[in-house]
């Protein structure tokens, strides 16, 4: 690996995590208690807020057929503006100190143990998606579209699988959901080539997200039991590992086909969304008011489901339709079942066109 | 009905995973007493099922998935979460000695339901950092034509992988070839066939303007490619790949 790559790979870092992290952080209210859940959630909630934002970018410009450098372009100066005003917020405002991020205090050494059990497994895991290929048919659409994208500055005009032209757009489900582009466009930004980013880069960012989400699950769970924390993080690992009962799984998605958008929207954007109504119902639970950032959180996690997957168009009503109107009749609110109905707002807008364009 | 049933057995397999998942289900449905998780835990995953075997949600989600892919609204199901959970807080219920037992059973039990990923027999270790065959590689490398496209025709166990390493290659034929429901392509069949049929094969490459004929070089066959135009350029590995020489890459479309 050479000094350039390095450096690319450092870029990337920079634009999955520092600057997801640095966006999160300023938007969600500091959590008291561990340090490491609220960066872990800032980090992830700030990730979908880029992918809702690469959306309302994206779509726009794809369905005006406009070129790829242009999509580039903007969500480049879109992205940068986002972190440059979060960073200032955070910085000159001072909402919040950085968390305390010693994790292993005030634990015993049964529970470090496990924990360090733990991290072995998920950097296997992470290890393992780079070194070893799983192909998918799917790869053959979502992949060579990007790789199309990053050379020939130009999208959904070709028909990824062999390259001739697409006569009439007709394939709605691909051109609605943009992940591909995503990627394609994260190719162009880093300067790192497309095929590799995908197929070897990617995937330990979003195994170690998925996991991030197991973590913060388990907080809410279990509180300050560590040894339950880390049991609990012990037979997930497991039971991703011991996942692959069918390929449709999705912990067959995650640790086979992570850099696809459906295994994003399966293992990230799903459980996220649920992380969140569980953080709500907790709230109204102990009769505390919901903060904001988890409602606005609900609203871009569908963005992002719609970035990510058209699956999203008929599971994200669904995961926030149910999740509504359970919580009116447990709590008798109705504030949280008007958020997670208008949540899906934009999919349900979405899904209407995708019906009207087929 | 048939279609649900038909997508829940493609996803659940053997269904001991499932049937797991639902016995965690009904020992919460006893157990558990805090209302946040009996809502997160029981009746949401209970309203997702209901929804999922309910026959008029096959026809809502059929509008917008097809058939045969709404084992995709099991995805909501936390099947890992509460499986863990209940795991979590039946072995902690234990003490001692049989707090070790009971966690080495669930954990084999887990090991027994599910499969072991690292098995899957699509898995290999990645030949390069494109995860794409070495000879995808070297073939794309050495067909490929600066300043334009060149159009060729793969053997099946390559097809899926020649554009997601390059862009410049087009092919007559792509993955649709696996699919279900895909009429047939005849160059393909016949470039997959047990004996190649050089003749068959160049006229319809001509026919088509592939430039590259790449067939497995273990196959017998019938005829010449020499004599059609087709002459062999490169080998690599057991792949042949063939040139149509009467094609002049200047300006050839």
């Amino acid at each position: 690996m050479n000094n350039m790559m390095i450096i690319r790979i450092l870029f990337l870092l920079f634009i999955l995590i520092i600057m997801p992290a640095i966006v999160g952080l300023t938007l969600i209210k500091k959590e008291e208690g561990e340090g490491l859940s609220s960066l872990l959630f800032s980090w992830i909630y700030g990730s979908v807020i880029y992918q809702a934002l690469f959306l309302v970018i994206a779509v726009p410009v794809i369905l005006k057929k406009a070129n790829y450098i242009m999509l580039v372009r903007s969500y480049m100066i879109a992205g940068a503006c986002l972190f440059v005003i979060a960073l200032f917020l955070f910085v000159f405002y001072r909402k919040y100190k950085l968390p305390d991020m010693t994790f292993f205090k005030g634990m015993e050494k049964p529970e470090k143990i496990m924990y360090m059990v733990v991290i072995i497994l998920i950097s296997l895991q992470v290890i393992l998606s780079i070194v070893l290929a799983s192909p998918d048919g799917d790869d053959a659409y979502y992949t060579a579209e990007a790789v199309y994208e990053t050379v020939a500055g130009k999208m959904y005009i070709a028909i990824p699988y062999t390259g001739k032209a697409l006569e009439n757009v007709n394939d709605m489900s691909h051109l609605l959901a943009p992940f591909p582009s995503w990627l394609a466009c994260l190719s162009s930004i880093t300067g790192i080539n497309a095929t590799v980013l995908i197929q070897t880069i990617i995937s330990p960012f979003f195994i170690l997200m998925t996991y991030s989400i197991y973590y913060l699950l388990s907080r809410l769970l279990f509180g300050n039991s560590h040894r339950k924390r880390a049991l609990f993080m012990l037979f997930v690992q497991l039971l991703v590992i011991f996942g692959d009962y069918s390929n449709y799984t999705a912990e067959n998605f995650l640790l086979l086909r992570s850099r696809q958008g459906k295994a994003y929207l399966a293992n990230i954007i799903i459980p996220f969304a649920f992380l969140m109504v569980f953080m709500i119902c907790k709230k109204l639970e102990e009769e505390q008011k919901v903060p904001g950032y988890l409602y606005v959180g609900i609203f871009a996690t569908s963005l992002g489901a719609l970035n990510a997957s058209t699956n999203s168009f008929f599971l994200y009503p669904l995961l926030m339709g149910a999740m509504g109107v359970l919580i009116a009749a447990v709590y008798r609110k109705i504030k949280p079942l008007l958020a997670c109905m208008f949540s899906t707002v934009p999919i349900i807008c979405m899904a209407v066109i995708y019906l009207w364009l087929r | 009905m048939e279609n649900i049933l038909e997508s829940y057995k493609g996803f659940a397999g053997k269904g001991l995973m499932t049937a797991l998942f639902v016995v965690c289900l009904v020992i919460l449905f006893f157990r558990e007493k805090d209302r946040v998780k009996r809502i997160m835990f029981i009746y949401f995953p209970g309203m997702v099922m209901l929804f999922y075997f309910c026959p008029l949600s096959d026809v809502l989600l059929s509008s917008f998935s097809g058939d045969g892919r709404n084992w995709r609204v099991l995805w909501l199901l936390p099947f890992s979460a509460v499986v863990g959970y209940t795991a979590v807080e039946t072995v902690m219920s234990f003490s001692g000695k049989k707090r070790w037992i009971s966690g080495c059973l669930a954990a084999l039990l887990i090991v027994l339901c599910g499969g072991f990923i690292y098995a899957d027999e699509d898995i290999a270790p990645a030949e390069n950092v494109y995860h794409v065959p070495n000879a995808v590689v070297a073939i794309a490398d050495a067909i490929y034509c600066p300043g334009r496209e060149v159009s060729a025709a793969f053997p099946g166990d390559l097809i899926i992988y020649v554009r997601q390493y390059t862009p410049y290659i087009c092919m007559p034929y792509g993955r649709e070839v696996f699919m279900e429901n895909f009429y047939g392509d005849d160059l393909f069949t016949a470039i997959e066939a047990d004996i190649l049929d050089a003749e068959k094969i160049t006229s319809m490459a001509k026919e088509r303007k592939v430039i590259y004929i790449i067939t497995k070089n273990d196959k017998p066959i019938s005829g010449s490619f020499e004599e059609c135009d087709f002459e062999i350029c490169f080998t690599y590995e057991n792949y042949n790949v063939y040139k149509n020489s009467l094609a002049d890459l200047a300006t050839y479309h």
